[in-house]
């Protein structure tokens, strides 16, 4: 809500526009341009004529059974990104908001994946899962279990993935977490202590609840990074064995990028952008209608 | 007023410092030089791709009015996605690498290349330095009368093999099948890996098919499947399937197909933890600098039907093309650049620095620079009689070559030869 004078009003908008124009400019109107193209049929090249095809795109996009299955595993990432990432940076969270010595040592730990390269990261993880000599086999074969093959059965393609991505996030949602529980007032666990509310206590009845915001950020940022996650499936499976561990993204890079089919591959593009928009404004629906209740 | 004159700057800067781009140049030659841009597959160490940039560099620094920039990229993957992203721009390269065939026929269509035959036409012994056929995977039947490419290297696939494992478990080089097989079961025995496949990249397969097809039904069925008289799913096709299920299922390619890529591929021949290596007449540079190079010998890949063993895969192995830019000037200088690397001379040397090969362009070899694997090689290659390469090259769907190459990684982790060919089907069925 802009406040003050004219004079200051101007000055408000002429700090808004650079941002105003840099958004038009490489979010809007890519984003304009990839819809209209979702529309035609066009072979990648520049002097070709786009040919206007309506809904054909979308029809092929919706009738490959590729497309189904990779939606199916980006309910897998989202399954990994509330049932195990969650509940990690939130253990996380706690751990390091507690007051002793190597805090900060640990901090830093948790949070080294997040800033190296996903391409990196990927490799050495498809080299640690390797069968039979990858460290995590042999990690499990001194236990006695036998480990599948990771990356190369088509049942726990996905799902290794999944679990390297939970890897890689812990630290960064660790952070969202944290800074829930610092904005919660001592007063409250000084109350509920007089009261006799044990640890467990104080986390279920003060510490979750308050971290609501937390929650609603953590889950709008998990369902949308879910939908369009490439990088970590490109280069760990690149969407194989046999297209098992296929993404939306990882469809559509092949398809504008392999297959020269621009067309279908911005009707991919256009139902991620609603899917991740309508997933988010349903999400942030949800937790607001919690606060009201 | 004066922050106002503040914030005009600032919003006069602002467009200046996203969009600047250096200064660009718009026209085709500048000064006294024409401005080419070349893309190609030469950024690795070996000492081929290094003497290709340095001859580029060498066309660029001399005193011809040509100034050329490079743009280098070894790994396939990214190549084509530069190379796409530029077509898709209108930034297009003035000479870029490729193989012709269904990947070109797109950028044919569209008017983008230059048709080359006319300087062909007028230099008769540059036409004629070239082997007989070369040129095939540039021409088009919707444009007979026109060369799109101009090819600078050539393979051939077939089995390069280690004789002293052979000689140890008692198997000799198999010319059949049979053999083949009954080599493989001998190795398997013996705790061998009889011929490991990196799966992990799946054109390993897509070269077995193609293989397998070839020995089977020679080069005319290959046509006959990429214009759909032959389907996918044929009885045909449906018994080379069941041919790869069987012997990964026998462990003829190891027990980790799928997890392991073309250079784990190589490095278990190199290791000896395998027997066979199938591959084309790049692996001799990496061969060359193996430490069992002298174990290692080649083969033709085994016989299936005795009517078709001259049916080898090969053929061009990459060629230069220019795109039509509209000024005749750049498209004769880009013709000139790429005559300085398709020659005899060029090639020979490329010869020398790899140790052999094979090439598409004709010259006298000289025989002490030659290692005697290639020389294997180029005495295996004189029995063909036809050459074929992706057979889904000749494809009407320019999708079908990773369709295929993905149906088949499917046979490696569980699919059935039949739910193999019905994925690819879908895709025919789609058409």
């Amino acid at each position: 809500m802009v406040v003050g004078n004219k004079k200051q009003l101007g000055w408000n908008i002429a700090f808004i526009i650079p941002g105003i124009v840099l958004f038009c400019f490489f979010v809007l109107y890519p984003m304009i341009e990839s819809v209209v193209q979702s529309f035609y049929s066009w072979n990648g090249i520049a002097i070709s004529p786009m040919e206007f095809v309506g809904i054909k795109n979308y029809k092929i996009v919706f009738k490959d059974y590729h497309f189904w299955n990779s939606l199916i595993n980006v309910l897998w990432f989202m399954a990994g990104g509330f049932i195990v990432l969650m509940p990690l940076a939130i253990i996380l969270a706690l751990i390091i908001n507690k007051k002793y010595k190597l805090r900060r040592f640990f901090k830093t730990t948790y949070f080294i994946p997040v800033v190296l390269p996903i391409t990196a990261v990927g490799l050495m993880w498809v080299y640690m899962l390797f069968p039979d000599s990858g460290v995590v086999p042999v990690i499990l074969n001194w236990f006695g279990i036998k480990s599948p093959n990771f990356l190369g059965n088509p049942n726990w393609a996905i799902k290794s993935v999944v679990l390297v991505n939970e890897w890689i996030y812990a630290g960064l949602n660790m952070l969202i977490f944290s800074a829930g529980i610092v904005s919660i007032p001592d007063e409250l666990y000084e109350s509920a202590q007089i009261d006799g509310a044990n640890a467990w206590q104080q986390l279920i009845h003060i510490t979750l609840p308050m971290m609501r915001e937390s929650f609603k950020i953590f889950s709008i940022l998990c369902i949308t990074g879910c939908i369009k996650h490439f990088a970590l499936v490109y280069v760990m499976t690149g969407g194989g064995p046999s297209h098992a561990s296929e993404m939306p993204t990882t469809l559509l890079y092949n398809e504008a990028f392999q297959y020269k089919n621009f067309g279908v591959g911005n009707a991919i593009g256009v139902f991620l952008l609603i899917a991740g928009v309508t997933l988010s404004l349903l999400t942030n629906k949800l937790f607001s209608r919690g606060e009201d209740n | 007023m004066k922050k106002i004159y503040v914030v005009i700057a600032v919003a006069l800067l602002l467009p200046a410092m996203i969009f600047a781009n250096g200064g660009k140049e718009t026209s085709a030659s500048s000064g006294k030089n024409t401005e080419l841009t070349i893309m190609g597959s030469w950024a690795g160490d070996t000492a081929s791709a290094a003497s290709y940039r340095e001859k580029f560099q060498e066309i660029s620094d001399a005193d011809n009015g040509i100034h050329l920039t490079q743009e280098m990229i070894s790994d396939e993957t990214q190549y084509y996605n530069k190379l796409r992203t530029r077509f898709a721009t209108g930034e297009y390269a003035d000479i870029f690498e490729d193989y012709g065939a269904s990947r070109d026929y797109d950028y044919v269509k569209s008017g983008v290349l230059v048709n080359l035959k006319p300087y062909l036409d007028a230099d008769p012994e540059w036409k004629d330095s070239f082997v007989s056929g070369v040129f095939d995977d540039w021409i088009y039947d919707d444009y007979p009368d026109a060369i799109y490419g101009i090819p600078h290297d050539f393979y051939v696939v077939g089995l390069y093999y280690n004789k002293a494992i052979f000689d140890e478990v008692g198997v000799s080089a198999p010319t059949t099948i049979e053999e083949f097989e009954n080599c493989c079961d001998k190795l398997l025995a013996a705790g061998y890996i009889p011929m490991t496949l990196g799966e992990k990249d799946n054109y390993r397969a897509g070269h077995l098919l193609n293989n397998l097809v070839l020995k089977s039904y020679g080069k005319g069925f290959v046509t006959k499947l990429g214009n759909r008289e032959i389907a996918y799913d044929s009885p045909e096709m449906m018994k080379l399937f069941q041919m790869i299920y069987d012997w990964n299922q026998k462990g003829y390619f190891g027990p980790n197909a799928i997890n392991k890529d073309s250079n784990m591929e190589k490095s278990d021949f190199h290791a000896r933890k395998t027997a066979m290596h199938f591959d084309g007449t790049w692996y001799l540079s990496a061969a060359k600098t193996s430490e069992i190079l002298n174990d290692i010998h080649f083969v033709a890949f085994p016989t299936i039907n005795p009517e078709y063993s001259g049916s080898w895969q090969g053929g061009n192995n990459g060629g230069l093309s220019v795109v039509n830019s509209g000024d005749q000037q750049k498209i004769d200088k880009a013709v000139e650049v790429i005559k300085q690397v398709c020659n005899s001379d060029f090639q020979k040397q490329q010869q020398i620095l790899n140790g052999g090969g094979v090439y598409p362009i004709k010259f006298e070899s000289d025989p002490s620079t030659v290692m005697p694997l290639s020389v294997e090689v180029s005495n295996a290659m004189a029995t063909a009689k036809e050459f074929c390469t992706d057979i889904q090259n000749y494809d009407i769907n320019t999708k079908m070559l990773d369709t295929v190459r993905a149906a088949l990684q499917g046979l490696f982790v569980g699919k059935t030869p039949k739910q193999c060919a019905a994925e690819i089907m879908s895709v025919v069925n789609a058409e």
